[in-house]
């Protein structure tokens, strides 16, 4: 039985309320949270049955979002681990209470961390082009306004769902100069541009980036432009299951995104193909900023390896 | 808006040339070519961004100016103007069909193309290819802020081309899917570089990391002289209400907006341009400029001198 909370945060996943896999992931852990609080479970066997018909509800509307997929399977390894020593419901509550919390507080730290490390990167006057919606690199951004480096912002209005809005909208509140451009018009401003920093919905075992579509495009145009590309992402981000070579499925969503749901109607002659991510390889990955360090795409294989330790049953 | 296309304006503004040069009351030659430059620099004053306009005007004034030296009386030259006038508006009118017919038959059976924004010259090839019998299907991106793709796609989806329409930045995503790129053209510069609606040069690129052969239909009269090289177009930016509202704006905070209206893609990403004179590679951009509208001497280039690129 998914819990009524569950199924409203999946549904604001999928009716785009949602930004980026950090807040994807902290919406879930609540949800998962209050699901276990209100359970109707009479035994741990039914709780933890019940615990996972909601982890697999979560994971299956994500798929990309590995943040998600780390969180869940981490509570889920105390809730079993507990469970196998004959906890009882009231304690496996308390476990998925304290353990999300626990990831949750990680999540955040993560974050903190990627600001002071990610805000050293930027010089003074820096001109950044981003695109789409990272917490990571609002981070970055505010952190080093802070640090009055003063940094200049293109941010990229990210079609269909127009998510680069939000982040001008918050990068203005601190008083970041921001400039709101449409996707296209990434060339044109990339030579004016010192830094294109991005986050990541996923890091896979060879450093390519799994991000909002238009990244790969963006990063490209970046290359060729010599203007290095940044990409902020928390160890949680990175994913053990493309070491097995296991390619990231990247989700189609609604076409009537794109195109509306009025005029899908009066014009079914084309087909319209809306997918959500794309993969940027990692030659046009400069850096990638983790909390606990900076590394090469190339040295993304040493945290994977660390996080394939965590698995889910 | 694009209430009228770029042959459109330059055949009106030609018109214009050809009715002063009829009613001309110049006893010599020499006054009657002085009248006619006048004429010509006001016509200039009307739209003095647009391309297309300034080789109009150039075609008559190049075909007096040769006939000059031979002509023997100012009704002589007044038939020359004419008649160039003419050459010239019916050029206008036949160029995209003409496009059509050369460039279809670079489109093969099973092809996938993927196509920008809206472009006349480029629907027409891929509309006579069809005609033709050719089966293959078209990637059209939406093309922010206007969503002319959608004109594209609709267009296309009438003559009965399969379709579908992406997302602008997504082309880096389906250049796997795709076997070639087509592109209109709002001005191709002296260099070969191709001046267009923004977005082009990321599609080019895009298409050029994985050897997609880009190909642009462009008539003779988007070839722009004064466009010495394409980095220095000045490219015009438009209001930025065509990206977002004014209110939403507002509520976003201290938020700048810009919308440049188009972008500049090097020679180098370019592999054919389909004029209604033939196929030509990027670099022989100065052969069209010459043949059509004549060399020009450094006085004419910096008369015309238009380094930004209208939307027409």
């Amino acid at each position: 039985m998914v819990h009524k909370d569950v199924l409203k945060v999946v549904d604001d996943m999928r009716i785009r309320q949602m930004r980026g896999g950090t807040v994807v992931t902290h919406a879930a852990l609540s949800a998962l949270r209050v699901a276990a609080l209100k359970t109707k479970a009479t035994s741990s066997k039914q709780f933890l049955a019940e615990l996972r018909e909601n982890v697999k509800y979560l994971l299956k509307i994500r798929a990309a979002s590995i943040p998600l997929a780390n969180s869940l399977r981490f509570v889920m390894v105390d809730v079993q681990q507990a469970a196998d020593h004959g906890a009882f419901i009231k304690e496996l509550q308390d476990i998925v209470s304290n353990s999300a919390r626990h990831f949750d507080r990680m999540l955040e730290d993560s974050i903190r961390e990627i600001a002071q490390i990610g805000a050293r990167r930027i010089k003074e006057g820096d001109v950044i082009m981003t695109h789409s919606y990272s917490s990571s690199v609002i981070a970055i951004l505010k952190k080093a306004h802070e640090q009055h480096k003063r940094p200049k912002v293109f941010v990229t209005e990210t079609r269909p769902e127009l998510e680069g809005r939000d982040v001008a909208r918050e990068l203005a509140a601190e008083g970041i100069d921001v400039t709101l451009i449409i996707d296209s018009a990434v060339s044109h401003f990339i030579d004016d541009s010192d830094k294109v920093l991005i986050g990541a919905e996923a890091v896979a075992a060879n450093g390519a980036i799994v991000n909002k579509i238009g990244t790969a495009t963006i990063a490209a145009v970046a290359q060729r432009a010599r203007v290095r590309v940044y990409a902020a992402a928390s160890t949680y981000k990175f994913s053990p299951e493309t070491m097995l070579g296991e390619l990231i499925e990247i989700e189609e969503r609604d076409p009537s995104y794109v195109l509306g749901h009025s005029k899908m109607n009066k014009l079914p002659r084309f087909h319209v193909r809306n997918p959500a991510f794309d993969v940027t390889s990692p030659q046009d990955i400069d850096l990638i900023i983790t909390e606990r360090g900076v590394i090469p795409p190339q040295a993304a294989i040493m945290i994977v390896r660390e996080q394939k330790g965590v698995s889910i049953s | 808006m694009r209430i009228r296309g770029a042959g459109q304006i330059a055949s009106s503004a030609v018109e214009a040339l050809q009715m002063a040069a009829q009613n001309s009351q110049a006893e010599d030659i020499e006054s009657f070519v002085n009248q006619l430059s006048d004429a010509a620099r006001i016509l200039l004053q009307t739209r003095p961004t647009a391309v297309s306009l300034p080789n109009g005007i150039r075609y008559v004034i190049h075909r007096v100016n040769r006939a000059k030296g031979k002509a023997t009386s100012v009704t002589e030259l007044k038939l020359v103007a004419s008649k160039a006038a003419d050459e010239f508006i019916e050029l206008t009118e036949t160029a995209v069909h003409r496009i059509g017919e050369i460039g279809a038959k670079r489109i093969r059976d099973g092809d996938v193309v993927l196509t920008h924004c809206n472009s006349n010259a480029a629907i027409s090839v891929m509309a006579t290819a069809w005609r033709q019998g050719r089966k293959f299907e078209v990637y059209a991106t939406e093309t922010r802020p206007r969503f002319q793709g959608r004109l594209t796609a609709r267009a296309l989806a009438t003559v009965g081309i399969p379709v579908t329409l992406i997302l602008d930045d997504s082309v880096r995503y389906f250049m796997q899917d795709v076997d070639k790129v087509l592109v209109g053209a709002d001005a191709i510069t002296a260099n070969g570089a191709l001046v267009n609606k923004v977005g082009t040069s990321m599609v080019a690129l895009a298409a050029h990391e994985v050897n997609v052969k880009v190909s642009v239909a462009a008539e003779s009269y988007k070839f722009s002289p004064e466009t010495m090289i394409g980095e220095l177009v000045e490219i015009e930016e438009r209001d930025p209400s065509e990206v977002i509202s004014e209110k939403e704006l507002k509520q976003l905070g201290r938020v700048k907006v810009r919308n440049p209206s188009f972008d500049v893609t090097p020679p180098e990403f370019i592999d054919a341009i389909i004029t209604e004179r033939g196929i030509i590679p990027p670099l022989g951009a100065m052969l069209i400029l010459q043949e059509v509208f004549g060399v020009l001497t450094p006085e004419e280039l910096l008369e015309y001198q238009t380094y930004r690129i209208d939307e027409t």
